[in-house]
């Protein structure tokens, strides 16, 4: 038996990559906590956050292997669980920005890049869009007001998700705010948030458009900012400050807006919605900003919803499948299965708060299920506080 | 060597066994830092039939096989050298039949004769266990629990490691003070050992073969699955939660009051969980929510120049009735009632003691002894405290009725001579403290890993091998642990930075 360890130290230290930076900077002990914990291993026993942090440390940053770096959905389930906090999301989104180049996998983006496209494109310097078209009569937009409706992808997304109306989200948010007495700004000058640009490592694209929402943003000297989506919010609140400094405005996932305006008597959700419903808690929402209760705040305000929560909710929720549209292949499928399985155990409609959470899931009843399912409808919260209003 | 490795890995392409061949320096290790290099193949059976398959091979070929678990362990037990196949067995009886994990599931309930059992009709007072399989953790098996209100037993700080490893290496934690040890609290356990001629599958149900094979450090076989205790959790009403605190500049005086105190609760109580942490101003983060916290927030304000130290008893009202009394017995010890959520929370923060300082990371190692003497409790932590001196990191441990474990982890900033300096104040603190006349004993929590024919006792050395020669004839499961000289090569030394 050799027992000599065939692993040489590396003669020269070169100076830490960005990437390894971050892994060293909270210090992985190997628990394992995080494989136990992360979706896409339990669909694919060799993926392993754990692993992939030991040949870091053993190997640098070059021993990232491209299937390890593009199957890590950036959930932050592993983080969570982590007891040194290590951020192993931000460590694969400074690996993929940083190896994306060199990579044959440059555009990981699925239906057929589509969200990587219109993302390049709204980077463009001198864009016109008419971001209002699909709001419809009776609803009431502004041009200037204390409030912006940052509306993310909706008016785009049912270019290819058609079987979603994610539009609906948009105007029943604007209906909710209506009966508040907000009139919102909707600015044709709002261009992608960027999200997905960052966490697939695309750093110039990201930053056009983060200058490019900023300058707008403060432009309408707004108080407020407001979005449905839980990826924008993520962005718009904890990771734009990091790029422009403060926006000048108080930025709310709409949630939080909801939940306020119901509270103050503002908004008055009267009308009886007979359902018993869980919720979804998105992983930009909830892990990565730390929004958990004010879509329960709201969801518990509907009358007639019986609300009744998963197994895995709140820092444990399981993710969707999908992140930032990098990735969805057969396993996805399955994690997917296994979430509205346990959905389905408990009520007969999934409420969530992410546009993305809902095409994904969707996608996935509309599609294929690997197994059968039980009925279950996949609901937006906002539409569905929407249904309450008189 | 070459041969049977690539005979090896057309066995797992051939029988469908899933498998890792490539880039294996993320098996190089586990919790322990420790290495022996990287095995030659990991493999990830589904269940017991591909272990069967496993280790026939292995017999055959004779190419050595070492099981794994989670990893967690600190000891180094699941660290493979070159020329074996590591076992990865977390997904034996945790998955479906495409090899996916399921975390939610339904629990398999029986009694002590294997009999199935109606877990919404069952009484508190009835000894059950869960038919599970060794991949499954004890986090997972809470959760599916929890709806009927009853947990596992005996849970180690780690909920996430899975219950054959718990079994390989005998872990004691939560529920040990009732329950014993996680081998006392098998019924039932089913493994896959080798013959001369190839592999067997064999049912152990006797209670006293149970016990010698618990902590048998993957060497007789890969346990498969397991009959593990179960305890109702308890009524709010019938249970008790307390924290006692005592604060001193000398370590000496706060170690000779608590081990006093120690000595009296466990000849007079019986309790289910007896946990101590020191608290410093590093232990939790300034934004940690406990701070604000209306009864626990005023322990982590220790006083200057002063050791705070804090003991946290779970039990039932019943069983620790005699507990006020004793600490009354003590000036020095401040005593409060606590709820559950608060016990709960601090147990946190303990789990999480040895794992965290602020912006610093531990340096796993040598950090856990049992002192048996709780008399000795003071002279232990003036040797200890002063090897530690200027180290960041604070000690945390158990107290069992059998003695106190410790637990301390040097913390250090991610950088090599950092972690280099932590390890070697490791060294320093196994020398300071496992002394015989402080009757001190290393590593008794995580198992002693590849330590356990050098460092344990040597009577366990005598069972085990004679239970590896029962169990294992082919001597193909971890023959390198046999060799006391596999001690590794702390890992730490390799990093690229």
């Amino acid at each position: 038996m050799t027992l000599a360890a065939p692993l040489s130290a590396p003669e020269a230290f070169p100076a830490l990559d960005p990437a390894l930076k971050i892994l060293t900077a909270e210090g992985c002990v190997q628990c394992n906590k995080c494989t136990f914990s992360c979706p896409v291993h339990r669909v694919d026993v060799t993926f392993s956050p754990r692993k992939v942090i030991l040949q870091a440390y053993l190997g640098g940053g070059d021993a990232v292997s491209e299937r390890d770096l593009w199957a890590c959905l950036t959930c932050g389930e592993c983080q969570a669980v982590c007891p040194t906090e290590v951020p192993y999301p931000a460590f694969i989104r400074a690996k993929r920005e940083q190896l994306r180049p060199t990579m044959e996998r440059a555009a990981p983006c699925k239906h057929g890049g589509f969200k990587e496209v219109v993302a390049r494109i709204m980077a463009r310097p001198g864009l016109k869009q008419d971001r209002r078209a699909w709001i419809g009569d009776g609803l009431k937009v502004a041009d200037k007001g204390d409030v912006v409706y940052f509306t993310g992808c909706l008016p785009y997304l049912d270019g290819i998700f058609s079987y979603c109306d994610s539009a609906s989200i948009g105007r029943a948010a604007i209906r909710l705010m209506n009966a508040a007495g907000i009139v919102p700004v909707v600015a044709d000058a709002e261009r992608c948030c960027g999200h997905d640009s960052l966490w697939n490592g695309d750093a110039e694209t990201y930053r056009k458009l983060v200058e490019a929402n900023a300058a707008w943003i403060k432009k309408t000297g707004a108080k407020r900012l407001v979005t449905t989506c839980a990826e924008c919010f993520s962005m718009l609140k904890h990771e734009y400050p990091k790029v422009t400094g403060d926006l000048g405005v108080e930025v709310l996932h709409f949630s939080e807006l909801l939940e306020e305006l119901v509270a103050s008597g503002k908004v008055r959700l009267t009308k009886p919605v007979d359902l018993q419903v869980t919720y979804q808690d998105p992983c930009r929402l909830g892990r990565h900003a730390k929004e958990y209760d004010a879509p329960r705040a709201v969801l518990k305000a509907i009358p007639g919803v019986k609300f009744v929560e998963m197994d895995r909710v709140r820092e444990n929720s399981m993710c969707c499948g999908v992140g930032a549209y990098s990735t969805c292949d057969a396993q996805t499928k399955f994690m997917q299965q296994e979430r509205l399985e346990e959905a389905a155990s408990k009520a007969e409609t999934l409420v969530t708060a992410c546009p993305h959470c809902r095409i994904h899931f969707s996608c996935y009843i509309d599609g294929r299920p690997v197994d059968p399912l039980p009925e279950l409808k996949i609901v937006d919260l906002t539409v569905l506080a929407a249904q309450a209003l008189e | 060597m070459a041969d049977a490795i690539l005979a090896a890995r057309e066995f797992l392409q051939d029988s469908g066994i899933v498998h890792d061949a490539g880039e294996l320096r993320g098996y190089a290790s586990d919790a322990s830092f420790l290495t022996l290099g990287t095995p030659s193949l990991v493999a990830f059976p589904k269940d017991e039939a591909e272990c069967v398959r496993l280790v026939e091979f292995a017999v055959r070929h004779r190419m050595p096989i070492v099981p794994r678990a989670t990893g967690s362990s600190t000891a180094g037990a699941s660290v493979a050298p070159p020329g074996s196949i590591l076992v990865d067995m977390e997904r034996v009886g945790a998955c479906d039949a495409r090899g996916h994990r399921r975390g939610l599931f339904t629990p398999q309930v029986v009694d002590a004769k294997g009999q199935a059992v109606d877990l919404s009709k069952a009484g508190v007072a009835d000894e059950l266990y869960v038919r599970v399989g060794a991949g499954r953790t004890a986090d997972e098996m809470n959760r599916a629990l929890a709806r009927h209100k009853w947990v596992v037993g005996v849970v180690p700080s780690s909920s996430y490691s899975t219950f054959g490893g718990n079994f390989a290496t005998n872990a004691r934690g939560n529920g040990t003070p009732a329950y014993g040890a996680f081998g006392d609290s098998v019924n039932r356990v089913r493994l896959v050992t080798s013959s001369k001629e190839g592999a067997r599958a064999l049912e152990v149900t006797d209670r006293e073969e149970i016990r010698r094979l618990g902590g048998n450090h993957g060497l007789c076989g890969l346990v498969t699955e397991l009959d593990v205790r179960i305890a109702p959790i308890l009524r709010a009403e019938d249970m008790l939660c307390v924290i006692l605190q005592i604060e001193s500049e000398d370590p000496e005086h706060l170690g000779s009051v608590i081990g006093g105190l120690m000595k009296r609760v466990a000849a007079s109580c019986r309790y289910f969980a007896g946990e101590f942490l020191f608290i410093d101003s590093g232990i939790v983060r300034p934004t940690d929510p406990i701070r604000k916290d209306a009864v626990l927030g005023a322990y982590f304000e220790p006083p200057p120049g002063k050791r705070r130290m804090v003991l946290l008893y779970r039990g039932t009202r019943d069983g620790m009735a005699a507990l006020p009394g004793i600490a009354g017995e003590f000036p020095d010890v401040a005593y409060r009632e606590i709820t559950y959520p608060q016990f709960q929370a601090m147990m946190k923060v303990r789990t999480a003691a040895t794992g965290k300082s602020l912006q610093r990371v531990n340096v796993p190692g040598c950090e856990d002894f049992i002192i048996y003497d709780p008399a000795r409790f003071g002279q232990v932590l003036v040797r200890m405290f002063a090897a530690l001196e200027g180290a960041a990191g604070r000690p945390v441990g158990h107290h069992y009725p059998d003695g106190i474990v410790v637990h301390y982890r040097p913390q250090a900033p991610l950088r090599r001579q950092a972690i280099e300096d932590a390890w070697a104040l490791n060294l320093r603190l196994r020398e300071a403290v496992l002394r015989e006349e402080l009757t001190v004993e290393d590593r008794k929590e995580h198992g002693l890993g590849l330590a356990l024919f050098r460092d344990g006792p040597k009577s366990r050395h005598e069972e085990l091998r004679a239970l590896k020669k029962e169990y294992d004839p082919a001597n193909v499961f971890s023959p390198h642990l046999l060799d006391g000289r596999a001690e590794g090569a702390f890992i730490g030394t390799r990093f690229v930075f």
